[in-house]
């Protein structure tokens, strides 16, 4: 079975407009006509789609439950930035190591490059798109596919998907239990912040948007293999993998609203944040624990309102306050399956440990540095070591940093 | 040539630190210009360039015996007599009652070369499956036949053994066929029934016997398939393992009714009927060397042994134009 999306329609290659899913197709009837056999071209939306039966070097025990051919369906992008996803359609695909995080309802996404496609796609071929392909099956059925992390498909994420930043003090936050905030970098809230305190620049009634973490215990799930679309089925998969969801909104968004007014104009949202150590199946070792944000556009209050432990204030009492507890109301997550959320990218702030990593090394190097001399030069080498993790600073220098010299040194104007 | 070369090149690029070259028979289908490719000891003439050198030479018992041999095998057969008058690079697959004559026309005895010589029924020296080689080689024939006149060497001498591979606790295991037919075959089977071998005969992969001849299984034919013999049904059917390859070193199988299927000389299509139904419910692939990938443009079947046993390697890794770093050139998000 291929991936055929409803309003998708069979087409010839030349329809297409993606060149490397015309490269692809040549591909396929050319030098890899061998160990691939194309079944048929299709447009969808903004994408290309070629599908392809695959022979896969399979041994007698794979450790996967990898078929000797496998059919699977690529889909390009037609637009820029162009990238493609690989899915595989068959309902009953096994969960593996390197997938990618796919939206409730889409096939299983392979991830058989994680490099960005904004560094590879001036040179990407489609020879080596159909390796690494073969490379990936080959590994799956040898158990060869390390590391667990589950990113997300970059081509099936909404367009209107925000990026989470995760500040500094947000895991210290999360250990301590207290409340985290949550605040727009811009009007159209495409990067959220999210903290353990409010900076105090931020104005407006934070109280339509608040964040919850959750964290799944790692000898309960094994992944989640299908975003959520609405609270509801997010409920579903956190009550499965033993958290009571419903309890822990109904005691955050108490906490959060406290009897206060959260009525106005503004944004309004709230973050649910899941961390999900995951289990690779062929090791049953925990691996990376991964975050993953789903965004929704109701305030906790209205949120509270649908579960049913709060009810809209209509009366004129008490005008300063909107949303009031429930006593004795029937409390349910099914009425949530009307509120959509959106799968988002988590980032963590830029620290040292993280530098570190992005460097290639494990842990940030905290041993104190004593640099005499802030010129030219020692601006320059202690920016560079520092973006790399490295160290803790001491500067000594006894010279005031004026215009002229930010010609050659790394502070900005600011800095004067 | 073009395919030795390639294996050349293979053996090179892999390292290989000693090599054992094992000629099953004497066939001229079997050595075909070996003496073109070869290094081999005994003569300078075969010596030089990039000729594969031979470390440890297999030859049957009547590589050395036999008379009247010319070309390839003659050359072959000085090798085989100066590696063993010598007493090293070579095993003898024989009873060595069989070597006694030769043996003593050089000033020789049995229990001067007993290192180089291997029975049927015991392994190869010099390889152990709990060694760094992880690999040993039961010898199953050649073998003597015992009538009422005593012991004696038949015709079907080539060499055929089995091979079992560890990787961890994973053991896999080849069936290395030669040109014999269905009796001997037959006869392999029931003594190694009797003596406890059993386990010496399960597989999963098979080089089959005499290049898909239907003589390896049965006297008969059949119109569209061949039905084996009792014993040699058992072999191929019950002591098979899951998701088994069967490897059909010949040209491609021939279809019903063209010239190439009038030909006696294998492939047969009705042998290869019998292998193709065998493999469908234990879900394994039958190859033929000489159509696979292609038959337009054969290339070397290359098998890969894992814990999780044995695959048929493809070419399609092997085609992408640029490897690529598996580590991201940038980071992307963090979680």
């Amino acid at each position: 079975m291929y991936w055929q999306p409803e309003e998708s329609e069979v087409v010839d290659e030349k329809d297409f407009a993606s060149s490397l899913a015309k490269a692809l197709v040549n591909y396929i009837r050319g030098p890899g006509a061998n160990y691939v056999t194309l079944a048929e071209c299709r447009c969808f939306k903004d994408w290309d789609l070629v599908s392809f039966d695959l022979v896969i070097e399979r041994p007698q025990r794979p450790v996967y439950d990898i078929r000797s051919i496998e059919s699977v369906t690529v889909c390009f992008q037609r637009s820029e930035p162009g990238g493609f996803s690989v899915l595989v359609p068959r309902p009953d695909f096994p969960d593996t190591p390197h997938q990618s995080l796919m939206i409730e309802g889409f096939p299983a996404g392979l991830c058989i490059d994680d490099r960005p496609w904004q560094d590879t796609k001036s040179f990407y071929t489609a020879a080596e798109l159909v390796g690494r392909l073969s490379g990936w099956f080959e590994k799956a059925c040898q158990g060869e596919l390390h590391g667990a992390a589950q990113p997300l498909d970059p081509l099936f994420i909404p367009d209107n998907s925000s990026e989470i930043i995760l500040q500094s003090d947000f895991w210290v936050t999360v250990e301590r239990n207290a409340p985290l905030f949550i605040w727009a970098a811009d009007k159209e809230a495409k990067c959220l912040f999210v903290s353990g305190k409010r900076p105090g620049n931020v104005v407006g009634n934070n109280l339509r948007c608040m964040a919850v973490h959750c964290s799944i215990q790692p000898q309960v799930m094994a992944r989640m293999k299908r975003a959520p679309r609405d609270l509801g089925q997010l409920s579903d998969f956190l009550t499965g993998a033993g958290v009571d969801f419903q309890d822990v909104l109904e005691k955050r968004i108490k906490e959060w609203i406290q009897g206060q007014n959260e009525n106005g104009e503004g944004m309004r949202l709230t973050c649910f944040l899941i961390s999900m150590p995951q289990i690779n199946p062929a090791t049953n070792q925990v691996g990376v624990t991964e975050t993953v944000a789903f965004v929704s556009s109701f305030s906790p209050g209205e949120i509270g309102e649908k579960i049913g432990f709060l009810y809209r204030n209509g009366s004129d009492e008490a005008k300063e306050i909107n949303f009031l507890p429930t006593f004795a109301a029937t409390v349910s997550m099914e009425n949530t399956r009307d509120i959509q959320v959106q799968m988002s990218f988590v980032h963590s702030e830029f620290d040292a440990e993280g530098a570190a990593v992005l460097s290639g090394g494990d842990h940030a190097d905290n041993r104190r540095i004593l640099m005499v001399g802030a010129g030219s030069a020692g601006s320059t080498i202690s920016e560079t070591l520092v973006r790399q993790g490295l160290f803790k600073w001491t500067l000594v220098d006894n010279d005031t940093l004026l215009p002229h010299n930010i010609a050659r040194h790394t502070p900005l104007r600011a800095s004067l | 040539m073009e395919r030795s070369a390639d294996l050349n090149s293979q053996c090179l690029s892999a390292g290989l630190l000693d090599r054992v070259v094992a000629f099953t028979h004497l066939d001229k289908d079997h050595i075909y210009r070996s003496s073109e490719f070869f290094w081999f000891d005994h003569a300078q003439k075969y010596q030089g360039g990039d000729r594969m050198k031979i470390d440890e030479l297999w030859v049957p018992a009547g590589a050395i015996t036999e008379m009247s041999l010319d070309d390839d095998a003659r050359i072959i057969r000085q090798e085989a007599r100066h590696r063993l008058i010598k007493g090293t690079g070579i095993k003898v697959f024989s009873r060595p009652e069989a070597l006694a004559s030769f043996l003593e026309d050089n000033g020789l005895t049995i229990p001067d070369r007993e290192h180089c010589i291997i029975d049927a029924g015991k392994l190869v020296p010099g390889f152990d499956k709990w060694g760094p080689e992880a690999a040993e080689f039961f010898v199953h024939s050649p073998f003597a036949w015992r009538t009422d006149a005593g012991l004696i060497d038949r015709n079907q001498g080539s060499i055929v053994v089995h091979m079992t591979m560890r990787e961890g606790l994973s053991e896999t295991y080849a069936l290395l066929g030669a040109d014999i037919d269905h009796e001997s075959l037959s006869q392999i089977v029931r003594t190694s029934r009797d003596r406890g071998n059993e386990h010496r005969l399960h597989w999963d992969v098979l080089k089959l016997f005499h290049h898909c001849s239907y003589l390896s299984l049965s006297p008969d034919k059949g119109d569209d398939i061949t039905e084996p013999v009792e014993d040699v049904k058992w072999l191929f059917e019950t002591l098979a393992r899951q998701h088994e390859k069967i490897i059909s070193p010949s040209w491609p199988i021939p279809k019903k009714g063209t010239k190439e299927d009038e030909d006696p000389q294998p492939p047969h299509r009705q042998a290869a009927a019998y292998y193709r139904k065998i493999i469908k419910d234990s879900d394994g692939e039958f190859l033929v060397t000489m159509a696979t990938p292609s038959e337009a443009r054969p290339t070397p079947i290359r098998l890969k042994i894992t814990a999780q046993g044995v695959s048929v390697m493809l070419a399609a890794a092997a085609t992408a134009t640029s490897v690529a770093a598996s580590t991201p050139t940038r980071a992307g998000r963090t979680g």
